[in-house]
């Protein structure tokens, strides 16, 4: 493989391992997942739940929970190796080159601060500065994630305060710091419509500002769409495919990409609405060759011996299938989804 | 401003609480079988001497009519005499009380002093050897009862090795108690300056303390680990450590504050209990507290003195849990007036 080296490159993962030793055997959360992210674009990371996005995005930080283990694998940012970083080293990166937003933003500022305190103590650990300018610091990120009277709401205690107006304190808190990384964690589950527009407003618009680059995590394809560059398709802990948003919607070739684009509601096409059958396969038994054969309506003997590799599906544009790459001879219909279902 | 708020509100929930517990006191004692007038007669008394008594003692009025009786002299103080010291109730508590208070309260600081911090080391160093060790104590601590232990305390640091004095009581009995204050012996030969009695009492006070603090340790020891645990994988945790902020701080500021709320209501409910007195320990360490004297109350039936002593008892039990409801409310903001 031939390896570029593009100065538009900011976060480059390679060969991604991250496994839970349960008791009932190794969960190969991640498998070998490879991507970079550029600056100034926001990159959607897709898939079911389990599929291994939040594992993903909690190995580049090194917060993955015990029983999880980060087993092999290279995480480079701005130049620096992030796996090979001390601890120490780790918690100057965290917070600072890289943020993160979580999923349930109740759930992840701590019920006994205010708001006001918890973005203030992550702003005075970062620069050093006193505490009543980290204070005004505060009040002033909340002003710019348009929390309306932030003097008063920075004197809030989480639970007094709704969803949508957490979700906006943890923007906040990730955005004081200008980071070089942006890890939204699924940001918007959970909030309204209109607040979840708001939000990722806020998120895309600091992105393009600040030059920085974002990873998007989401099952959500319409909010992929709408907000990112490009996309990554996960699948068991595999990426099964990514490029370009719009080349990717508008011809994915992995399957798997093709159910969920099918399986979409969309407004203004009539037709019925799919779904790809069966589940997300069992952590610990992953199906032999391709992860997805099972589910796959155009799965041939080979995709149950071998697994396919990463291939060039078109401009910037990879796809793991054994179709694609031409070993089998198949043509994908698209009414094979709807098939599917009816 | 609020705090006081909540104080009044809470302060006057303890009234109808209260009231609750003297009917139920005054009720036990006098639905018992027995009759105290016999208390006070011999073989031969006429039954017109006994009609007297009964009359005297205000048995003869209806039930409702002698608890308003009682409670006028329970709401001035008076809890009536022992038969048995033939000294009023209220002042025999009064004596005997601060040496329960001591011991107990000591024992408590003790178990919280080691048990928390105990708690919190294993959690954040879960399945490590210091882990191993918490959880080895905390199984003894449980599954010890405090007699055995207090006996085998005995045995062992005084008896054997001499580190202790014998469980002769609050001092040593050659050596004067301070001068009353506070009827603690600790602070009252802290506060007259009375280093004899303060070594003597604190060497006196330390088999008991040790004895009660080990059983009263496991369980706190075991409620922090896993309160800590849970904290420690909460959102909010894995959050802050994306943020940056360092493994100190996260253990100290952020969990710490959180993983205390649970074991909380554990603490109030033990200390609540203790502060009635430890009936067993007392007795093993000729300890002159109110648990003590409750027992010696029942075995001769004097009435006066047991049911005072559980009226103080629910007392201090409620006490107790109004001020760790004030301690909920200064902590955890979601708790409102």
């Amino acid at each position: 493989m031939i390896e570029v080296r593009n100065s538009d490159t900011l976060l480059e993962v390679r060969g991604l391992h991250t496994y839970f030793y349960t008791y009932e055997g190794v969960v190969k959360a991640v498998n070998s997942v490879s991507y970079k992210l550029n600056r100034g674009e926001i990159t959607g990371l897709v898939g079911e739940s389990g599929s291994g996005k939040s594992v993903t995005a909690q190995s580049i930080i090194r917060l993955v929970k015990a029983p999880g283990r980060i087993v092999e694998g290279e995480v480079w940012l701005d130049g620096q190796d992030l796996m090979s970083c001390s601890e120490a080293e780790m918690q100057t990166v965290r917070g600072r080159k890289i943020s993160m937003i979580f999923q349930e933003p109740r759930a992840a500022l701590n019920p006994l601060f205010t708001v006001g305190d918890q973005i203030s103590r992550v702003i005075q650990l970062r620069e050093g500065c006193s505490r009543s300018v980290a204070e005004n610091q505060a009040v002033e990120m909340m002003r710019a994630v348009e929390i309306a009277d932030p003097d008063r709401r920075a004197s809030a205690y989480p639970h007094e305060l709704s969803g949508g107006m957490c979700q906006r304190v943890m923007v906040a808190m990730a955005l004081s710091a200008n980071p070089l990384l942006l890890i939204a964690d699924e940001p918007t589950t959970g909030l309204d419509v209109t607040v979840q527009a708001q939000v990722l407003d806020l998120i895309r618009l600091r992105v393009k500002s600040a030059g920085s680059a974002c990873l998007f995590i989401t099952h959500d394809l319409g909010v992929v769409a709408e907000l990112c560059e490009r996309v990554i398709v996960m699948y068991a802990g595999r990426v099964v495919e990514q490029g370009p948003v719009a080349e990717i919607f508008s011809n994915p070739r992995h399957p798997y990409t093709q159910g969920l684009i099918a399986s979409t509601l969309r407004v203004d096409i009539d037709k019925p609405i799919s779904t790809i059958p069966g589940t997300v396969p069992d952590a610990v038994h992953l199906p032999s060759g391709c992860t997805f054969h099972p589910r796959c309506p155009f799965a041939e003997e080979l995709c149950q011996q071998e697994e396919p590799q990463m291939v060039e599906a078109g401009r910037d544009h990879t796809t793991r299938c054994h179709i694609v790459s031409g070993r089998i001879e198949r043509e994908m219909l698209e009414e094979a989804w709807t098939l599917e279902t009816a | 401003m609020r705090l006081l708020q909540y104080v009044g509100k809470r302060l006057l929930q303890l009234i109808p609480v209260l009231l609750g517990v003297s009917i139920i006191i005054f009720t036990i004692s006098h639905v018992l079988p027995g009759n105290p007038v016999y208390l006070f007669v011999g073989i031969d008394t006429t039954p017109e001497e006994i009609e007297a008594i009964t009359k005297r003692l205000g048995l003869d009025k209806p039930l409702h009519e002698q608890y308003f009786i009682w409670l006028g002299n329970v709401l001035r103080g008076d809890l009536g005499d022992s038969w048995f010291t033939s000294e009023s109730v209220a002042q025999d508590l009064i004596r005997r009380f601060p040496a329960t208070f001591e011991m107990t309260t000591a024992a408590l600081l003790l178990a919280l002093a080691l048990g928390v911090p105990l708690g919190v080391l294993s959690a954040v160093y879960r399945n490590s050897w210091i882990d191993n060790i918490s959880r080895g104590i905390t199984l003894l601590g449980v599954s010890v009862p405090s007699f055995w232990l207090g006996l085998l305390l005995i045995y062992v640091l005084f008896f054997l090795l001499r580190i202790f004095p014998p469980p002769s009581g609050r001092i040593g009995l050659l050596v004067s108690p301070p001068d009353r204050i506070t009827g603690l012996y600790l602070v009252d030969s802290l506060v007259t300056g009375n280093w004899k009695a303060f070594t003597s009492s604190a060497e006196h006070l330390a088999l008991p303390v040790i004895t009660q603090a080990l059983v009263t340790l496991a369980p706190i020891t075991r409620l922090m680990r896993s309160s800590m645990l849970e904290v420690l994988g909460s959102e909010y945790i894995q959050a802050a450590r994306a943020n940056g902020v360092p493994d100190r701080q996260i253990y100290f500021r952020d969990a710490l504050r959180n993983a205390l709320l649970a074991p909380l209501t554990f603490v109030a409910l033990v200390y609540g209990n203790l502060l009635g007195g430890s009936v067993v320990l007392e007795r093993i360490f000729s300890w002159p507290g109110i648990g003590r004297y409750a027992l010696e109350s029942i075995v001769v039936k004097d009435y006066n003195a047991v049911q005072g002593f559980v009226l103080l008892a629910a007392v201090l039990y409620v006490l107790v849990f109004l001020i760790v409801d004030i301690l909920y409310f200064v902590i955890d903001p979601r708790i409102t007036a």
